[in-house]
């Protein structure tokens, strides 16, 4: 096989290139894996009460849907380590389609790659370097968390089996995305392809898990995110579902070598079509409109599709449910009847994608002034205040619409499973995550307007860490102060609990700071920054 | 005559870089003005300053006798910019209509007449384009508004001749309709033949500026002549240098304000043939950057790390 050569040298600029990414997120995956190890630990040390707390995750329909299920009883990781787990899956497909997409795709569309073309650099190099810095990133940054997870000290074999099972997820995508990159036509495109697959493998297994012992729990099995799960770390541990993991990264890179093989550098398969010669759009929120259009459909087609589906399924979960257990879903979720705890749980996941979609929708600020089209927007005659103003817009109108979308489809789902449900109670739930994902929104153009090279981070970290702080709370045992770091703590859990008015001002309020900040600092900076 | 932009004193520091350095200039009503320097000189910085997009750190800028950056300000200009970067899943067309209509307006006849002489098709996604078609769409844009001032960096970097010469047409239109262009170019050529006056600019500073023939008159004219009785002598004529005798063949340079009496010498020996070239814009550029720059404080080296 030729066309490897220089793989070597990429590699090495690839990882040094992107150090700090993968730095902070193998160091922060491995610290969560032991603090969640420690803290499960410690968390119910009798048998009985492990019992109780795994029948109780397995009777409630948000924790299925997002963590799935404890299948041994008396599982000694339990919950702790079905959220660990789930996390862990995520956060490094997630990391494993960035770095993928950075050395191939992002290069290749910035003229980087035909630099090469130049030099004895072969042609299968590039792919080949990326995907192998994304396969040893997944080795040491999965076998890092199963290892910590060991030295938390619950039993290595669990251990070793969770470490496995994540960095099969991380070879899983690597090889998906791989595929991705040939198929688009550009950067952008091959990144909603490579999400729109982690989102779908997602949704597969929270269906399988969803519908366990029923017709439909095979769909878990189309899941690279099921097969990872079915390791069943602590949970009576299997090794042959990752062998599906191995065979699909082999089958994937081979389709992706073809692929590559077929057509130019610079393209994708699908090629351009021709499109109008006029445009109407005669303002910056209409430019705005049009640049984030697809982007909102797509959002709003997730939203929708959530909605439908755990809603649908949401009635269908075993009444497993004595005093003892719902006396411990009241702990975990606040008071009130379990149907409306149900709805809490399941609504602050989704404000959690709320703020991810806000803080993206801002986050296009920053691409479009670091790829020079704001600028030439600016010299246009638009105000600094519009151009602000036209993207977080869309942020902000666009969250209560997300959420009412996820809440009607809430409510037609239960409603088709035959369940008796309120409207109301649905889009109240979902319509107090609004304000915690404004704030979100609201530091992310902060960050922007004060330091453009940090937004990205700085956005996508502190919706990391919202989330972490609220999910993790409990087990960690975090003081309240540093859990209430997190807007998300301190929205009511409707209709579980009732309704608050001061935190949500009181985020609003902060909010609105930030804007306040974001707008006067924004007006004076050079653009684009240096 | 007015002045459409008015800058004195203009510094610019980023970081512990200086950009500028007390830059003067001056851009009348009605007239084209050549922005000239070697890389890193500040052009680009002036034209940012200009559009309010960099914020200067002493000295003013005035464009209609305002600061930069205000909205009725930039609805009477438009900007070509040197590196152009169009939204890829647009096309040529959506962008032209699009800039011009944040601008307040574009004349579709022109727009139409523009995209035929500049043989762009318009239905293409900007991702397909190639640089120099990046340019067109930029400068169509541009050129079809209605601005009164038009702020153009490296406009015909991309373009193959036949463009420049459609480029230059268009400008010169404009300019009978009494619009104001400041053209930042390094393509001599191009300045020599549209310009009105020029400014040389040099480590943010500026270091010459006039009308081309007052900048020539400065400079000497190039005179090569065949002559038909040579004659020793020529070498004393005050005002002769550089003087080049082969075969009846001459060839000297010669300070304008001489001219008159190295011509009636030359005649004296009988002219058979006789070119005249006044020095042009690239040996003027050459000339002055040439040399190295006196006291004045230059563009530190960027420090290597």
């Amino acid at each position: 096989m030729t066309g490897f050569a220089g793989t070597g040298i990429l590699l090495r600029q690839a990882l040094r290139r992107s150090r700090w990414l993968i730095l902070i997120i193998t160091l922060g995956t491995w610290l969560l894996s032991w603090a969640s190890g420690v803290a499960t630990v410690d968390l119910y040390p009798t048998e009985a009460e492990r019992v109780l707390a795994n029948a109780v995750g397995n009777a409630t329909t948000g924790v299925v849907a997002f963590y799935g299920h404890v299948d041994l009883p008396d599982s000694l990781g339990g919950l702790g380590t079905a959220k660990l787990q789930m996390i862990d899956f995520i956060v490094i497909a997630i990391l494993v389609i960035a770095l993928v997409r950075r050395t191939t795709r992002a290069d290749e569309e910035a003229g980087r790659t035909e630099l090469l073309a130049g030099t004895p650099v072969g042609r299968r190099a590039p792919l080949a370097a990326a995907v192998s810095l994304a396969l040893l990133v997944s080795v040491v940054l999965g076998l890092g968390s199963g290892l910590f997870v060991g030295l938390s000290g619950l039993p290595w074999t669990g251990a070793w089996a969770l470490g496995l099972a994540v960095t099969a997820v991380g070879w899983a995508f690597t090889g998906l995305t791989a595929v991705a990159v040939q198929v688009s036509a550009s950067n952008r495109i091959c990144g909603v392809i490579a999400f729109s697959v982690l989102g779908l493998a997602f949704l597969l297994r929270m269906v399988g898990d969803l519908r366990q012992g029923r017709p439909g729990e095979f769909l878990r099995w189309l899941s690279p995110l099921g097969w990872a799960q079915q390791v069943r770390p602590y949970n009576g541990e299997r090794w042959w579902p990752l062998l599906l993991t191995l065979g699909l990264l082999v089958v994937s890179l081979l389709v992706a070598d073809r692929l590559l093989a077929t057509r130019d550098i610079g393209s994708g398969l699908l090629h351009e079509r021709p499109g109008p010669a006029h445009s109407r759009i005669g303002s910056a929120y209409a430019l705005a409109g049009r640049l984030q259009r697809g982007g909102v459909i797509g959002w709003a087609l997730v939203f929708s599709a959530m909605g439908l589906v755990v809603g649908s399924l949401s009635g269908t979960i075993g009444s497993f449910l004595t005093p003892e257990t719902i006396d411990l879903l009241r702990r975990l979720g606040g008071a009130g009847d379990v149907a409306a705890l149900l709805t809490s749980v399941y609504a602050l996941i989704t404000g959690y994608l709320a703020a991810a979609f806000a803080i993206g929708a801002v986050l296009r600020l920053r691409t479009e002034e670091a790829d020079g089209h704001s600028e030439q927007v600016l010299a246009a005659g638009v105000g600094r205040t519009a151009l602000l103003l036209s993207h977080l817009l869309i942020a902000v109108v666009g969250v209560p619409v997300m959420l009412t979308l996820a809440a009607v489809g809430d409510y037609l789902g239960r409603l088709s499973g035959g369940e008796d449900h309120s409207l109301v109670a649905s889009l109240t739930a979902f319509w107090v995550q609004i304000p915690a994902a404004w704030v979100l929104a609201a530091l992310t153009v902060a960050a922007y307007a004060l330091v453009p090279r940090l937004a990205s981070a700085i956005g996508w970290g502190a919706l990391t860490l919202a989330i972490i702080l609220v999910e993790f709370v409990g087990l960690l045992k975090l003081p309240d102060w540093i859990a209430g770091l997190s807007p998300f703590r301190h929205v009511p859990k409707l209709p579980a609990e009732s309704m608050r008015w001061a935190p949500e001002l009181g985020l609003i309020v902060i909010g609105v700071a930030f804007l306040a900040l974001a707008f006067s600092v924004f007006r004076r900076r050079d653009l684009p920054a240096t | 005559m007015t002045t459409v932009i008015e800058i004195s004193g203009l510094t610019k520091n980023f970081g512990h870089v200086r950009a500028l350095d007390g830059l003067d200039l001056a851009v009348h009503a009605g007239e084209i003005h050549g922005f000239l320097g070697p890389n890193g000189a500040g052009k680009s910085t002036t034209l940012r300053i200009l559009l309010g997009l960099v914020r200067p750190s002493a000295g003013t800028c005035r464009i209609f006798g305002q600061s930069p950056g205000q909205a009725e300000v930039q609805r009477r200009l438009a900007y070509v910019p040197g590196d152009v970067s169009l939204w890829p899943n647009l096309t040529g067309g959506q962008i032209i209509d699009l800039l011009g209509r944040l601008r307040g307006g574009l004349d579709p006849a022109r727009r139409a007449d523009l995209l035929e002489r500049f043989d762009l098709d318009p239905t293409r996604k900007a991702r397909t384009y190639s640089k120099g078609n990046r340019q067109k769409v930029a400068l169509i844009a541009a050129l079809a508004s209605n601005a009164e001032l038009l702020l153009v960096d490296e406009p015909t970097s991309g373009l193959d001749p036949l463009m420049e010469t459609v480029f230059a047409d268009y400008v010169r239109d404009l300019r009978t309709e009494g619009c104001t262009v400041l053209l930042s170019s390094h393509i001599l050529s191009e300045v020599e033949a549209l310009a009105d006056r020029v400014t040389l600019l040099r480590a943010g500073r500026n270091i010459e500026t006039g009308s081309l023939a007052q900048l020539r008159h400065l400079h000497n004219t190039r005179v090569r002549a065949e002559l038909a009785h040579p004659r020793p002598g020529l070498a004393e004529v005050p005002g002769i240098q550089d003087l080049v005798e082969t075969d009846g063949e001459v060839g000297f340079t010669v300070a304008t304000d001489a001219l008159d009496r190295a011509i009636a010498e030359l005649s004296v020996r009988g002219i058979r043939s006789l070119t005249c070239e006044p020095v042009s814009l690239e040996e003027l550029f050459l000339a002055q950057y040439e040399t190295p720059a006196p006291a004045t404080p230059r563009l530190p080296e960027p420090s290597r790390s």
